[in-house]
């Protein structure tokens, strides 16, 4: 028994030099552990030190970097009302600017003008980095394509269709081939 | 039953204070290597302060999970040393992932390099010392060269690059890519892809398939350049378009297989001979798996390039260090807003 009591000692003696799961909530360079969200260290960073910052790019029209330092001022003062409602107007703007640039970006494209489409569909791109249909203009319908998608109608044959894209009857095995 | 509590007794008085101590000294090991920072962590983001310690790579390594991402943290922050004490924020993913700023876009430029030569330059021939200082140039201002998967990624969107990326290119596989370019490459720790017609290897001046499997090894990546080097844009004299058609199809699968067979490396990108291409090549590579394929027009690339038209810059023996630098540009001014 009296073995047992020291041993059990033993173990809560190693423990407590160890610092072995003790509740320290520091940073180390053990990088297979990775950062864990902590509001730990919140009071040593100013909210209004990033506020500014983000008023800055917003004059300088960088608005997802406005918008990016404004959330960090948001998180550091949570209750700040002023900051949530700056938040809320800088994204309205990103809103109201993209869809802008994306309806003159449509106006170019449809007129062939393909160099202004491109610069128009870049900017909402800049204000607004997860549009999908400024990037699908960007990456699909803005690169000429290597083949037309074409629906067989009636009185079609292979040959008829070759001769009116390739003006040659004879460059069936073509269509036969990618078909 | 006493026997059961025998090994029970065992148990705790000679295995579980092992154990208890192998968990201390661990833990007594991690708390020595602490790197404490005042932080304030987000989902989207970090503050910290940094200590004398830090360096972009080490807080890249801890809070991004890749040492490789430090200039991610630099370009945010606009800075290029560390000071102590210093309040930096760490973005968690891409801040901008394709390079777009209000007077302009990120280009990357790929550097095309044929053979070399030990002393005297020619018109394809890169001289040794040329190259030498060409990569000690790349080094010393900063350029990242990154590899072709990288770009693909930039140019998928997916993830941003460093604001000065750089791809290194070598066509046909010259013997002296090896002997020449290739410790220089290493020197200055470079990474390059080469692109092999698969007709030439073996060939007097040509890279054997020991020397392609070797670079392969030491993480050089190896891609396709068809089996002939034959323009693939222009039928020859006398090809009736049926042959044209079978000729061009077996220069891209034809080497696709070969090198699968002989390096085991599955070709995912082409670099068309002479740098032409048209429609029909474009969808016979499509058709054949290649994700992407590479051009010598001479110009930088931005995200929203065609994949199947990537330019590349052709470095010639001939050039002067200002020929060289002019085909590095990282940016294409034009206003964005």
């Amino acid at each position: 028994m009296r073995k047992s009591i020291n041993v059990t000692l033993m173990i809560i003696m190693l423990s407590l030099f160890s610092g072995w799961a003790s509740p320290v909530d520091t940073f180390g360079d053990d990088s297979h552990k990775g950062p864990e969200k902590s509001q730990r260290d919140k009071s040593v960073f100013s909210s209004s030190y990033y506020l500014k910052k983000a008023m800055t790019y917003k004059n300088n029209d960088e608005l997802q970097l406005a918008l990016f330092f404004l959330k960090i001022a948001a998180a550091l003062s949570p209750s700040d009302m002023e900051i949530a409602g700056k938040v809320t107007d800088l994204k309205l703007t990103i809103d109201r600017k993209s869809k802008s640039h994306f309806r003159k970006g449509e106006k170019f494209y449809s007129q062939n003008n393909i160099e202004k489409a491109r610069n128009q569909f870049l900017t909402v791109l800049r204000y607004d980095p997860d549009n999908k249909d400024a990037l699908d203009y960007l990456k699909n319908k803005l690169i000429p394509k290597e083949y037309i998608n074409y629906t067989f109608e009636q009185n079609d044959s292979l040959k008829t269709i070759s001769n009116k894209f390739y003006k040659d009857p004879e460059l069936v095995f073509l269509i036969v081939y990618f078909n | 039953m006493p026997e059961t509590a025998n090994i029970k007794k065992n148990f705790l008085i000679n295995i579980l204070p092992i154990f208890f101590l192998l968990l201390s000294a661990c833990a007594i090991n991690g708390s020595i290597f602490r790197n404490k920072h005042q932080a304030f962590v987000s989902d989207d983001f970090v503050i910290v302060k940094t200590t004398a310690q830090d360096t972009f790579s080490s807080l890249a390594a801890y809070y991004l999970k890749d040492p490789n991402k430090g200039w991610q943290i630099a370009e945010f922050n606009r800075m290029t040393t560390l000071i102590p004490g210093q309040e930096l924020i760490i973005p968690l993913s891409p801040f901008n992932k394709a390079g777009l700023k209000a007077n302009g876009y990120q280009t990357v430029p790929i550097l095309v390099y044929h053979n070399f030569s030990k002393k005297k330059s020619d018109k394809t021939a890169v001289s040794q010392n040329d190259f030498e200082a060409q990569m000690k140039y790349l080094k010393q201002n900063g350029y990242h060269v990154v590899s072709i998967d990288q770009l693909l990624n930039f140019i998928d969107y997916k993830t941003q690059l460093p604001e000065k990326s750089i791809v290194i290119t070598f066509d046909d596989a010259w013997r002296s890519a090896f002997d020449i370019a290739l410790p220089i490459l290493i020197k200055y720790g470079f990474t390059a892809t080469f692109f092999i017609y698969t007709d030439f290897i073996g060939g007097g001046k040509a890279l054997t398939w020991k020397q392609i499997e070797t670079l392969s090894k030491i993480g050089f990546d190896i891609q396709c350049q068809t089996k002939t080097h034959r323009n693939l844009a222009v039928p020859k004299k006398n090809e009736s378009l049926k042959e044209y058609f079978k000729s061009i199809e077996m220069e891209i699968n034809y080497p696709k297989k070969l090198i699968k067979s002989k390096l085991n490396i599955d070709c995912k990108y082409l670099a068309y001979p002479y740098g032409e291409t048209n429609n029909l090549v474009i969808a016979l590579l499509k058709k054949y798996g290649y994700q992407a394929a590479f051009t010598i027009d001479r110009n930088p690339n931005p995200f929203f390039v065609d994949k199947y038209k990537i330019y590349r810059s052709v470095i010639y023996g001939s050039y002067d260090m200002d020929n060289f630098k002019n085909n590095l540009s990282v940016f294409q001014k034009t206003e964005l807003k």
